[in-house]
């Protein structure tokens, strides 16, 4: 394939719906948002279908697992395969509405995730006595600050302890607000950075093609 | 036997202790409630003053963008947020999720908890389900709903929903109230830059801080911190739930990780002046 396929065409093709896209969110003129429209839709349908491509390339790696009976893995992938195979025919029989699908969500998937996402707790607690100790002057502001916050955060101190909510709000609100903006600004900094580079064919990463072409 | 014991003992470690601790602090409220006090922070004052604002026939955006994991902590603020809405007249709830999992938690577990007040489906509240696509998603929302979406979860024409009359792009919309792990900045992006329309959010409690960064510049409303802004909106509306009914085993997980680090600290300071002798 030549270089003009493989990398100028679609390089101008993102440069143009890129700066269409920009021109259209900026102005209020009906040809460029109609357009606009059109594009926006196209991407929400690749995405669903970007969905179902996910589901059968997980499907087709984790049989080949099977097939291949990998030591120590086919044997997840089996039930994994299972369960893929299990919920999208049931899913497609009534979703919530059949017994197997609506069983299999509220009495598998639903607990076991909660369950799963509440062990998190567990290791704060755990992860909290091994990292906050006091041990120089940035560990010991690191640990008064996590302290105050969790003073306020904590329902029965922030009612107990006065003063605390003013001070952990000044964190929130002054230091910490001061640094997520600066982190942030920087990012989008970095963002537009990217799309002027986009728009002129020097980031060619996102069409799968390396800088050498 | 006291050598038996001793070995017993000396096989418990830290993080043994730890997790009994925490299993116990939890499980103790939840049997026998302390009723700890709970003091109802700004933001969410702020959170349920601007939807209390509302008035009959405003079309109200509910973003319902949990996964099934983060149901114990969303899901209280989530059933307080939409009753909210079902509680006041006229206000029309059009329910859209963009993550995959959300729209079946949002059937099962979510809605059978509302109670709808008399609003009926299809000319009250609609549930778009989910919209896959992300931020373009939001935007093509925003700009002209009705080219993007056709049906409803349960594949109606939106055209045979009353309420889908009043929304045809961002403009109709009168108020976002979005629950989701993060501070939605997308629907920041896509509709209270475009359309100045109001905001109001619920994010897990590692997100508040985020949230909290656009709530001072203006672009929230208001915000609820995890299952506690959960339960301070349960008290505003007057609906105490699993929101309130949690905040006892949440005090008592806050004092135990505070005593955690003390003893971290004492026994740190303890063995380090004991090597320096």
């Amino acid at each position: 394939m030549s270089v003009i396929l493989r990398k100028t065409i679609p390089s101008i093709v993102i440069g143009v719906l890129a700066v269409w896209m920009i021109v259209e969110y900026f102005t209020t003129v009906k040809f460029f948002t109609d357009i606009g429209t059109i594009f926006r839709n196209f991407a929400v349908i690749i995405a669903a279908f970007a969905v179902a491509l996910g589901g059968l390339s997980s499907l087709r790696f984790h049989t080949q697992t099977i097939i291949k009976r990998k030591a120590g893995s086919w044997e997840f992938s089996a039930v994994l395969v299972a369960a893929i195979v299990v919920m999208t025919v049931t899913g497609l029989m009534g979703w919530l509405d059949n017994p197997i699908f609506s069983y299999l969500w509220n009495q598998v998937t639903v607990p076991s995730q909660q369950t799963i996402y509440s062990l998190l707790m567990f290791y704060v607690a755990a992860a909290a006595y091994r990292a906050m100790r006091a041990s120089n002057l940035q560990a010991a502001i690191f640990m008064f600050t996590a302290i105050v916050i969790m003073l306020m955060n904590g329902p029965f101190t922030q009612a107990l302890i006065p003063g605390i909510t003013d001070l952990g709000n000044w964190i929130l609100t002054v230091p910490q607000t001061g640094a997520s903006r600066a982190y942030l600004i920087a990012c989008n900094i970095g963002i537009v950075a990217l799309f002027i580079r986009v728009i002129l064919g020097r980031e060619t990463g996102i069409i799968g093609a390396s800088k050498e072409g | 036997m006291a050598e038996e014991k001793k070995n017993w003992m000396n096989s418990i470690n830290a993080r043994q202790v730890i997790f009994a601790a925490v299993f116990i602090v939890t499980i103790v409220p939840i049997l026998f409630p302390l009723n700890l006090p709970l003091v109802i922070s700004k933001t969410t004052i702020q959170y349920y003053d601007t939807v209390q604002k509302l008035k009959s026939g405003n079309t109200v955006i509910f973003v319902w963008n949990q996964g099934t994991a983060q149901f114990g902590e969303m899901g209280p603020p989530g059933i307080a947020q939409l009753q909210q809405l079902m509680d006041i007249p006229g206000v029309k709830v059009v329910v859209i999720s963009t993550g995959a999992e959300s729209p079946g938690l949002f059937e099962s577990n979510l809605w059978p908890a509302i109670d709808p007040k008399g609003k009926e489906y299809g000319k009250d509240w609609v549930n778009l389900g989910y919209i896959p696509g992300g931020e373009t998603a939001i935007a093509a929302l925003a700009t002209d709903t009705w080219s993007l979406v056709k049906v409803d979860w349960k594949g109606t024409p939106i055209s045979q929903l009353p309420v889908m009359e009043g929304f045809k792009s961002g403009a109709d919309i009168a108020l976002i109230v979005g629950n989701q792990p993060s501070s939605g900045e997308e629907w920041q992006r896509q509709f209270q830059n475009k359309f100045k329309t109001p905001i109001v959010w619920a994010c897990v409690s590692a997100g508040y801080t985020t949230a909290l960064m656009f709530v001072n510049s203006g672009q929230l409303s208001g915000i609820l911190n995890s299952l506690r802004g959960g339960a301070e909106l349960e008290l505003l509306i007057k609906k105490p739930g699993r929101g309130v009914s949690a905040m006892d085993a949440m005090s008592n997980l806050h004092l135990l990780v505070l005593a955690t680090i003390v003893a971290s600290n004492i026994i740190y300071f303890k063995n380090r002046g004991g090597k320096k002798k």
